[in-house]
Order: structure tokens, then sequence, then C-alpha cells
């Protein structure tokens, strides 16, 4: 007995030390780019890259705080881009769900077939790239951000099929009290629906923020790009740094470059890092929904 | 007669007065026309030659030869790269997510287990461009961190950069640690689904822990992972452009290894090669639709609730 009792210990014994182990490995990734950004530019060049820095700095935070325009810029552009179509999407599809959850709704075949065909076929990146450089101006404007709503057909079918659980006798008896259709959806079929809203609202503003390639295809002019592509740009380009740098208008003997380059990423991630742990369930409830329906 | 008349002033009546629930739809209406309907129409130019100043319907008809063009030159082995990193990571994220929520179904305490799925998952939140800065910290050059442990223990520094062989498991390690604590989700939430019944049933016939997972667990997590395994297998010639990019920062050195067929699109549009770029895109859609037609025929075929159609 005594000895099973031993054995049944060990076994969930090592399932816990593996997982203690296993999500340091998860963790650690961003203490280094924490740590590095920390550190002093001539740690890095004698001994490289640290966990912990070796001589604790935020010269690199102070240098990016004196003329904080690009990344200010930055932030604001991809915060229009995560707010602004997201919920413009969101609406739309809830409104088209809406529709097409009632029973009666006469229209209803036709629009699920135009809804379906965009599930399976796309004219691919090139046609849309035409269509918005040459034919409705997006180029270096702000509103090819706006124009990235991303309505999918999927979404409105997993909102079709939510709010038609709903008791229909609600929005019923709303219609009776005189309320028109959109007022029902906003009063009573939205309240109902906050948790699957929420999470499509959420995975939307995820990844309208994590998102280069609409900056990368569109956008030429510096103070329309995303953080994302900003970043992207810092790390690929190597004189992109010293650019940024130079318009600072520093004059530093040492360009703090690779911290510097740590420092930008640090403060471009925190938001997501410091707001995922609260909206983890929804993401959680997003992929599960996702993929099972898909 | 009458009667049938009397129905068909009602349906009348009905598509007018339903004329405020279909406005609901306009806005979706309005944006899929311009947005996903347009471009469809636009897939002619995969078989013209496109020039700007022509326009669509200015430029030249060539026939397929934007395709010949593709499959004389980089086709195969832009292809071969594609499916062959795409079926593996399917296969190997499928796996390690699997385990992972076994083992995660062993853990009691609910805090611990908050712990453990927020920080696994916590790669998934962020952008593969800060991914980027977490493999360049590890494998640049001068101040990298596996350069300077080589050097420490007398051996010469690597140009990581440069180097296209080491890239497939750099790319395989950095993309399942990115993608399989979310995915894990799934799985443990099925687990979580399992009626406890089956498991003491189980421990009565004298079943441990382990037989219990055998028989009971493992059994359970068939359907979703028929499912997901064959959703997966459509997608076969998309994959994670974003991976392929910014992970070995566009360099054109590890192209050979690294350039795969959504970073090949992607480098066509910036550059410009519009044609070429559209028949390619053509044909990868084309692909992407049989793909899902098959998947959607064998998962109607499994579980027909499922599918698509």
């Amino acid at each position: 007995m005594k000895s099973k009792l031993r054995k049944f210990f060990n076994y969930k014994f090592f399932i816990y030390l593996f997982f203690f182990v296993f999500s340091f490995c998860f963790i650690v990734p961003f203490a280094l780019l924490i740590g590095i950004s920390f550190s002093t530019e001539q740690d890095l060049i004698n001994s490289g890259f640290k966990i912990i820095p070796e001589n604790f700095t935020t010269f690199a935070y102070e240098t990016l705080f004196e003329q904080p325009k690009d990344l200010i810029v930055a932030y604001i552009v991809t915060a229009i881009y995560a707010f602004v179509p997201t919920t413009f999407g969101i609406f739309f599809e809830a409104c088209c769900g809406y529709a097409l959850s009632r029973d009666d709704f006469v229209y209803k075949k036709p629009i699920k077939i135009f809804l379906l065909i965009t599930m399976f076929f796309n004219g691919g990146i090139v046609p849309s790239y035409i269509l918005r450089t040459q034919y409705l101006g997006l180029q270096d404007n702000i509103w090819v951000y706006i124009s990235c709503l991303g309505v999918s057909a999927m979404e409105i079918f997993i909102f079709r099929t939510f709010f038609a659980q709903l008791p229909k006798e609600l929005s019923e008896s709303a219609y009776l009290d005189g309320a028109s259709e959109i007022q029902i959806l906003i009063k009573i079929i939205a309240p109902l629906s906050k948790a699957v809203i929420a999470t499509y609202y959420l995975l939307g503003m995820l990844n309208k923020w994590n998102d280069y390639t609409t900056t990368l295809y569109y956008v030429t002019n510096p103070k329309l790009y995303t953080l994302q592509y900003f970043m992207q740009k810092i790390l690929q380009e190597a004189e992109q740094i010293k650019k940024l740098i130079m318009q600072m208008g520093l004059q530093l003997a040492e360009p703090p470059t690779e911290t510097l380059k740590f420092a930008i990423c640090v403060l471009a991630t925190f938001p997501m890092l410091v707001l995922f742990p609260f909206f983890q369930k929804f993401f959680s409830k997003g992929v599960m929904v996702g993929s099972v329906k898909g | 007669m009458k009667n049938n008349k009397g129905g068909l002033q009602k349906r009348r009546s009905k598509y007018i007065t339903q004329l405020p629930i279909l406005a609901l739809c306009v806005p979706v209406i309005l944006y899929m026309l311009i947005f996903n309907y347009i471009p469809m129409g636009g897939v002619i130019i995969a078989f013209k030659n496109y020039t700007p100043i022509e326009g669509i319907f200015g430029s030249r008809w060539v026939g397929f030869a934007n395709f010949d063009y593709f499959f004389k030159t980089d086709a195969s082995s832009v292809l071969l790269k594609t499916i062959g990193y795409n079926m593996f990571f399917i296969f190997l994220n499928m796996f390690l997510s699997i385990v992972i929520a076994l083992l995660l179904f062993e853990v009691n305490s609910k805090n611990c287990i908050k712990l453990f799925q927020t920080s696994m998952s916590l790669p998934h939140t962020i952008s593969y461009v800060i991914v980027a800065y977490i493999v360049y910290a590890l494998f640049a050059y001068d101040t990298g961190i596996i350069n300077h442990f080589l050097t420490s223990i007398g051996k010469e520094p690597i140009l990581w950069y440069n180097e296209p062989k080491y890239w497939p498991l750099i790319l395989t390690v950095t993309q399942a640690w990115k993608g399989i604590g979310m995915g894990s989700v799934i799985y443990y939430g099925t687990l979580m689904g399992i009626d406890n019944s089956l498991f003491e049933a189980a421990a009565l016939d004298g079943a441990g822990r382990f037989k219990q997972t055998l028989h009971v667990s493992i059994p359970a997590l068939i359907p979703i992972i028929c499912i997901l395994l064959i959703t997966n297998v459509g997608g076969v010639l998309g994959g994670d452009q974003a991976l392929f990019y910014q992970v070995p920062r566009d360099s054109a050195a590890l192209y050979s290894t690294t350039d795969v067929l959504s970073t090949y699109l992607q480098r066509g549009v910036t550059s410009g090669n519009l044609s070429v770029t559209s028949a390619v895109g053509l044909f990868q859609n084309v692909v992407g639709l049989v793909m899902l037609l098959i998947t959607n025929g064998i998962i109607s075929k499994i579980s027909p609730e499922n599918s698509l159609l």
C-alpha cells in the first residue's frame, strides 16, 4: 500500500515538474527581451545578450522617450487599425448574422449562398492589391487600414448559429412592443451574446494589432507605419535604426542600436502581454469554436 | 386558386415587410461585393501581361504563359518546401498538443492548470515580428546567445542568417513554441468534456491511470483529431507567411530553405511582378478549393454535422 502511494506521488510529481519547467520555456524569451532592453550597449558587445543585465540601465528607454514621435505615431496608427475596422466589421457581421438567424427571413437563401461563395473562392492578393492601389486610391492612405474590416462568412455563420439558439419569444415580444429590427439586435440579442461577440471582437483586434502585411503592401509613408511594420523594418534593415537615431537628432558617440531595438520591441509588446491574461478565456473559446465549426 | 393567390400576395408582402431585415445585411453585402467579388473577377490578369499603364482590360492576353513561367522556374522547389513544411508542422503540432493536453489532464490543481495554460499560450498572442526579435537574440552573429555559448566552449561562431541548413529546425521549433500552447486548449477542452463515469468504470475494471488514458481519453479525442487533421490538410499550400518571412528576417541567403509559396507571393507583389504572382495565387486557390471540397467530402462521411455544406 505504501509503495503504491509513493508510486502515485511520483508520477504526479513528475508531471508537475515537467510543466513547471516547460511553462518556464514559454516565459523566459519574454524575460530575455526585457533583459536586453535594460542592458548597456557595451555589455552586449562584450558578452552578448543576457537575460539578467550585467549593468542595469534605462538608457535605451531614455533615448527613446527623448524623441518618441515615430513610436507614438506608430502606436496611434496601430490603435486606429485595431479598433476602427474591427468595430465596424463585428457590428456588420452581427447585423447580418441576426438577419440570417431569423427563420422567416425570405432572403435567407440567396444571402447564404452569396456568403458561402466567398468562403470557397477568392481572387488572391494581387487583384485586391490592384483594386486598392489603382482603382480605390488607397495607397499611402489611412483609409487602407479602415478598408480591412475583416468581415468573414465563417464568423457570420457562427453568429447566426449562436443567435438562433436564443429564445424566439424575447425578440417577438420586443417586436410587438414596437422595437425596430436594429433595436432588437442591440437591446435584446447583443446583451445575451456578449461572450461570443467579445471573443471575436478581441480576436479581430489582436489580428489587426499583429498584422504587418497591410503596411508592407500599401504603405511607403513612414507616418502611416504600424508598430509591427516599424519593428520589422528596424530588425531587417541595419541602417534603419541608425536613421531613427539621426532623426532624433541625438549626438551620441555610441548610439545604443541593439538595446534601442529591444526597447522598442518591449514597448510594443507590453500592452498585449499585460492584457492577455485577462482575455485568455476568450481566446481559448475562440479557438474552440473556430476549430469545431471550421 | 383563390387560396393560391392569397398565398402569393402574402409572400409578396413579406418580401416588402422584411426589407428592414434585409437592410441589416446590406453593409456586409456591399463590402463583400467590393472586396471579395470584384477581386474574383480580377483573376483574369493571371492570363494577361498586366502593366499598370494599360490597366486590367487594356493588357495583352497571354494564355497560360504566366503559369508556364512559374512551373518552369521556381515551382518545384517552392512547392516541395511548402508542402513539406506544412505537412510536417501539422502532424508535429497535433502530436505535441495532444501530449500536452493529456499531461495537463493529470494535473489536479486548478491554479496550476491556469498558470500552465496561460504561460504556454502566451506566445500565441504576440506577432511573428516579436518572435523574430527573440530568434534574433538567440542567433545574432556578434551578440547572439548561441554564438557566445559556442565561443565560450571554444568553437567557431556561426553566421546563422547565412546558413540555410539550420533553418528548417529553427523554424520548426519556433512555430511549435508559438502554436502548441493554444493548440492543446482544444484537446484539453475535449478531455474535460468526457463523462467522469467512464473513468470510474475503467478504474473499477482495474485500469490504472495509463490504461485509462489509452482506452478512455485517447478514443474520446479521435473525432476532433480527425476534423482538425482534415481541415488543416486543406490549407497545405497556405501556411504561415509571417513565420517564413519574419523569423529569417527575409534573408535572401536563406531562401533555399525558407522560401515557401506564401513568401513567394508576397515578394511577387512587393516587387511588382503582378501577372505571374496572380497566376501563382490562382493556382494556390484552386488547389485550396479542391482540397477543401475533398476535405468536406470526407468530413461529411465521418461526421455529417461538422461538414460545411
